[in-house]
């Protein structure tokens, strides 16, 4: 606003001393038209120019502003998705040690669903890279075969105490993903 | 029927196993062996269905999503480098191969061998 009255001073000023600084002989109407009209007409373009400029920066400042929003509610959304993680795997600790198989299985699903999700997620990428959090992802497909072919053929035997044992180092590693994402200031 | 690069890539595997340079892992199951890699992990498992040996190899990939699977019953052809590869696993988990070295050493060693077991409910002497 201010740069826009400076620039419109500048330019009647302008105006003014074109005029003032005249011969008698170029005082007509025409030329007056055709100084005031050239030197609105460059005003004109500053403003806008300036004007553009200043947009430009907000923009900026707005896009940047965006971002911040995004990550905080992506912070929060996967924040969100580590505690339902960590309950869900209680709750199929829950289901095995009563020996409810199916339902334990059904869970293990939602919480493999949750795991992939966590591995696409920026924020957590130094914690899913990490080699233990790969073991136990590991660790976790192959009890979650083994959940199901125990349901097919009960001829193998599935070791539910150390299935739980797995599940509880993964929510131990969960509950650092929740530590880091609390720990990240947006 | 196991198709040439599973088999090559199970010698493969027996072979790190038997150069000691593979570290086996045990999974839930009672029999089953597991070797992670850097890209997923494979697992070896026997058991007895209707009386009859069964021995699996399954390949993971680095989701733990299984890949793929191969069953051999006792009396197929693909049953014997099943076997092997599960017996070598085996070992290695449990250090057979250590565990009778350090036997031996123990038993070549002049020293005496052993201990007296003194039971719980021995009156004492005195």
């Amino acid at each position: 606003m201010k740069k826009t009255i400076s620039i419109s001073i500048i330019g009647v000023v302008g105006i003014i001393l074109c005029i003032y600084f005249f011969e008698d002989s170029d005082k007509t109407l025409p030329n007056y038209a055709t100084v005031i009209g050239t030197i609105c007409s460059i005003v004109g373009l500053s403003i806008a120019y300036i004007n553009i400029l200043a947009l430009k920066e907000e923009s900026i400042i707005i896009s940047k502003q965006i971002h911040l929003t995004l990550e905080k509610v992506n912070q929060l959304n996967s924040l969100s998705e580590i505690s339902k993680a960590i309950k869900v795997n209680q709750e199929i600790q829950e289901f095995l040690r009563n020996e409810k198989i199916e339902l334990a299985r059904l869970r293990t699903l939602d919480l493999k669903y949750m795991l992939l999700h966590f591995n696409n997620d920026l924020l957590l990428n130094e914690l899913t890279s990490d080699e233990e959090y790969k073991k136990l992802i590991l660790d976790f497909g192959i009890d979650l075969n083994s959940l199901n072919e125990t349901l097919i053929n009960s001829k193998r035997k599935v070791d539910f105490t150390k299935v739980v044992k797995n599940l509880e180092e993964l929510s131990t590693y969960l509950t650092k993903f929740e530590l880091k994402l609390k720990s990240i200031k947006i | 029927m196991i198709p040439n690069n599973i088999s090559k890539l199970i010698d493969a595997i027996i072979n790190k196993t038997e150069a000691k340079k593979a570290i086996w892992g045990k999974t839930s199951r009672n029999e089953e062996f597991k070797l992670f890699l850097e890209k997923g992990a494979v697992t070896t498992d026997t058991w007895v269905e209707n009386g009859i040996e069964a021995i699996d190899f399954a390949i993971y990939n680095s989701y733990g999503d299984k890949i793929d699977n191969f069953v051999a019953y006792k009396g197929d052809d693909d049953f014997d480098i099943l076997s092997r590869l599960h017996n070598t696993a085996k070992r290695e988990f449990f250090k057979v191969d250590e565990t009778i070295e350090n036997l031996f050493k123990e038993l070549n060693d002049p020293k005496s061998v052993g201990k007296r077991q003194i039971e719980d409910d021995t009156p004492l002497p005195f």
